[in-house]
């Protein structure tokens, strides 16, 4: 049940019913009391003007700007990764065969060569001191 | 389009498409340059989109996405400090500009002068409000929300909320009463 007010509504109170704060009372007063309902539609309409004003801005501005692009997989990242992975699995292999074919013959002599010296009982720098030695020393 | 379809975040371009105006509103009638509002605004989305996952329906979406913004003006306004309004009277929109964008057409040229005239009071008004006067005020008053509402978008407390609205409406009153 509604209650009237016998005064006219303080600031506060229209202030309060300007943000939305309503009770019944002053509701009631207002569909009574001319004076207090031209105070709260001036305010009013001052600021429905505002609001109607910065929405009309707001429209008008946000018109000529870019539309909102949401964030894309990063297809070209995983591709990045991927390419590098290949990279690093399939270069060993490329320099491996791009390798000179002479390469292993030469690594064969090589091997041989070190092979032979090894085997022998002097070594071939010390042969000529190994000829002067009796032949029992030098075994 | 209608608010309910969306709130599930499932169809982002239509979130996109149906709340972008008021944040980016939102965001330019706190700031007052459109660069900055733009870019605040592709934020605003970018980061809902990256969370959108933790959206628990809460809240009403545009309370959500509205926090986020809010989030970002304080962010973006904490960085540049007092150098912001210096700039913004300087390289930005002119502080005046909304009053001529009424959407209203008053009926003779008198009553379209005096409706500008109150919406410049407002303006410079709010011009002058601390942040968070401000803030609250344009969610009430341009973004028609209520106090329950604001006081999601703004992690402050109902009552809070009221008593910055209560001081911004005086400060507003009193700039129109000296200029109309």
């Amino acid at each position: 049940m509604s209650q009237h007010l016998s005064r006219h509504l303080s600031q506060e109170e229209i202030d309060g019913w300007l943000i939305g704060d309503r009770p019944a009372e002053v509701e009631s007063h207002l569909t009574s009391c001319e004076d207090c309902a031209e105070k709260v539609a001036g305010m009013g309409d001052s600021l429905a003007l505002f609001g109607s004003a910065v929405r009309s801005w707001g429209q008008e501005q946000m018109g000529s700007t870019r539309v909102f692009a949401r964030p894309a997989i990063a297809w070209w990242r995983i591709g990045l990764v991927f390419a590098t992975l290949l990279l690093l699995v399939a270069m060993p292999v490329v320099r491996h065969r791009q390798a000179d074919p002479n390469t292993s013959v030469q690594d064969e002599v090589l091997l041989k060569k070190v092979q032979q010296e090894i085997s022998q009982s002097v070594p071939a720098p010390l042969e000529p001191l190994a000829k002067l030695m009796p032949n029992d020393l030098s075994r | 389009m209608a608010e309910s379809s969306v709130e599930n975040l499932a169809d982002f371009d239509a979130v996109v498409h149906l709340y972008r105006p008021a944040i980016f509103r939102y965001v330019l009638a706190s700031l007052r340059d459109p660069d900055a509002a733009e870019t605040l605004t592709q934020d605003c989305f970018l980061k809902a989109y990256r969370a959108r996952d933790q959206f628990r329906g809460e809240s009403s979406v545009k309370t959500w996405l509205m926090r986020i913004a809010v989030n970002l003006v304080r962010d973006h306004l904490s960085n540049q400090r007092l150098k912001f309004w210096r700039q913004t009277q300087v390289a930005c929109v002119d502080v005046s500009a909304a009053e001529s964008w009424l959407a209203d057409q008053r009926s003779s040229p008198e009553a379209a002068a005096l409706a500008r005239e109150k919406v410049a009071a407002v303006w410079s008004a709010v011009a002058e409000l601390p942040q968070g006067q401000r803030t609250v005020f344009l969610l009430r008053f341009v973004e028609d929300m209520d106090i329950l509402q604001i006081a999601a978008a703004t992690g402050l407390k109902e009552g809070t909320v009221k008593i910055h609205l209560f001081r911004a409406l005086r400060r507003v009153r009193a700039r129109l009463e000296e200029g109309v």
